[in-house]
This record gives C-alpha cells, sequence and structure tokens, in this order.
C-alpha cells in the first residue's frame, strides 16, 4: 500500500500544480520547488516513507498504463524521481535507475527527469570512508589489558610493553 | 592527472548523507604531551578531496594516508581504493589510537596512485605547552 502523502502525487490537484511539462532540467527545477516533493523528501528521510511504500506508488501509478497514450500519472512519477534525487538508500537509486531505463514514448518526460536526475546523483563526489587502527609498535608501545580470573570474577588492571605484534593480536 | 581540492585533519567529522555535506570539526594543528612524556591521539580524520578528468577516469585509484610520528623516519601507510566511474573523489580516512612519546611534527601525507599530493603538520608538544589560552574577562579572579 502506497503512502498517503505518495498518494498525492496522483491527484488531479498536483497536476494542476505541475502545469505544464518543461524540459526536463526545467522540469526538475521546478519540481523541487514544490512543497509536496519536499515534503515527500522530508519523509524519506525522517524513514516515513519506506522501499515498500516507493514500490506500491510505482505500481499504483502505471496501472492505468495503456500503449500509445500519455501516462495521466507522469508528473508524479518524475516528482518522486527527483524526491528521490539525493537520497543514499537502494530503492532510491534502483527507483531512478528503473525510470531512466525505460524506452516509453507514453512516460518520456519521467524517463527523461529521472535521467536527469541520475545525472547529478553522480556528478557529487564519490565518498570513500575508511577506519583504521594505529598498530602498536613492538619494544616502543605499551597496552592496557584486564584480566577476569575464571569462575571468580575477580579482574585486576595492568599495562605491559608489546614485544611482538602479529595479524592475530599483539603479545 | 587528478587535481586535489582540499586536504585536512581534523578530530571528528560528520556527514550527511542525504545531502552528502561533511563537516569538520577539531582541526588538529597542536598536540600535548601528558605529563609521563606520552600521549594517545584518539581519533584523527584525514579527509581528502579530487578532481578528476572525465578521460581519466578509466581505472580504479589507490589513496594512501601516511603517518609519520615525531622521531620515525618511516611512516605507516593505510590504503584505499577508488572505484572507477566518477569524477569527484572524496576519501576519509579514520585513525585511532595513534601513540605520541616524542615532542616534533606528527606528519600527515596523502599520496594518489604513489605520488605525493599534500601534508598535513601537527606539533607535538611537551607537557606544559603550548600556554592555556588566558581566562575571558568576567572569570578572571579578584585581585
Amino acid at each position: 500500500m502506497s503512502h498517503p502523502v505518495l498518494d498525492q502525487l496522483l491527484s488531479e490537484e498536483f497536476v494542476v500544480e505541475v502545469g505544464f511539462l518543461l524540459p526536463p532540467a526545467a522540469l526538475r527545477r521546478r519540481l523541487q520547488r514544490l512543497r509536496l516533493v519536499r515534503r515527500i523528501h522530508l519523509a524519506v528521510r525522517l524513514g516515513i516513507i519506506r522501499d515498500e511504500h516507493v514500490r506500491a506508488f510505482a505500481t499504483e501509478a502505471t496501472r492505468d498504463f495503456r500503449a500509445g497514450e500519455l501516462l495521466a500519472n507522469e508528473a508524479g512519477l518524475a516528482a518522486l524521481a527527483v524526491a528521490l534525487e539525493t537520497c543514499p538508500h537502494e530503492y532510491a537509486e534502483q527507483y531512478l535507475h528503473d525510470l531512466a531505463k525505460l524506452r516509453l514514448a507514453e512516460v518520456g518526460t519521467a524517463i527523461r527527469v529521472a535521467r536527469e536526475c541520475l545525472r547529478v546523483r553522480y556528478s557529487r563526489p564519490r565518498t570513500e570512508t575508511r577506519s583504521f587502527t594505529y598498530p602498536v609498535r613492538p619494544g616502543r608501545d605499551t597496552v592496557e589489558f584486564v584480566v577476569t580470573r575464571y569462575g571468580t570474577g575477580h579482574t585486576g588492571y595492568g599495562t605491559a610493553k608489546v614485544v611482538r605484534f602479529d595479524a592475530a593480536g599483539c603479545c | 592527472m587528478p587535481t586535489l581540492e582540499f586536504f585536512l585533519v581534523c578530530r571528528s567529522i560528520t556527514r550527511d548523507l542525504f545531502t552528502d555535506e561533511i563537516t569538520l570539526s577539531g582541526v588538529l594543528e597542536d598536540v600535548v604531551l601528558e605529563a609521563d612524556g606520552t600521549t594517545v591521539l584518539p581519533t584523527a580524520v584525514a579527509v581528502v578531496a579530487w578532481n578528476v578528468e572525465t578521460k581519466e577516469g578509466s581505472e580504479d585509484l589507490q589513496a594512501v594516508l601516511r603517518i609519520t610520528l615525531p622521531g620515525d623516519s618511516h611512516g605507516k601507510s593505510f590504503p584505499m581504493n577508488l572505484l572507477k566511474g566518477h569524477n569527484r573523489y572524496r576519501a576519509i580516512f579514520a585513525i585511532s589510537s595513534i601513540p605520541l612519546g616524542v615532542t616534533g611534527e606528527l606528519l600527515f601525507e596523502v599520496l594518489l596512485n604513489a605520488e605525493r599530493c599534500a601534508s598535513h603538520r601537527v606539533f607535538v608538544h611537551p607537557h606544559g605547552s603550548p600556554p592555556a589560552p588566558p581566562p575571558f574577562p568576567d572569570e578572571t579572579p579578584p585581585a
């Protein structure tokens, strides 16, 4: 089941608010400014709209698809693409790709908007993050340790100088 | 050749996953040893960004952060692979528990495909220096 906020993208009021279907780059910017699109982006960000809602929306929006006729919900599909453009979730990426790779004149504008969103998405820097622990230096660094006596629960603390370090740990 | 945008080492970083903005806090410039002449730097986060020409982006890039402790001649290297296909890259290295026991320069260097791109120096001071900042006027004890 789609989310009520997403369902508003399929309403006549929304289609009227969008107005004429502009070229993809201009339409993307127009859609970015719409309050409903910003609300959807926020709802995705807060986890209120999730994967299943997006899938249900896509099914609902394309229910009336007929070959040779422009899809009435094209603006809604494009608007969701814009709302998901910067979202890091896998389903957001999948929605954009699934829409962008279509070759259907009936949803041509939404497809081109999705491609524009992907272009912007990939123009952002790719961030790679890695964490490391600085390796201890044998003969120089000391480590703190805790010893617990089995069965009694008695613990002791101490420090020791590292004499050897290997992949299994230090000793 | 990829061009370096910036390189900075700080104590912590926050990244907004939705806007992809990063916020660096506590840029590392000075570290003071404790009374026993040693200290451990809990975390140092090195952030580096590159731009790559479109035609250059056909191979993975190898980024390396090299840390040389004061008094050491050879640094420790921390490698990272940057997958091809993008024109802009940001690498974030988070290094924890850096042991310091000598005053001098703690050197952070970043290399891309084995070529040195930039460095960031942190000064390690003996215990008690540099002097603490003066108190705020309303905290000054009465004479």
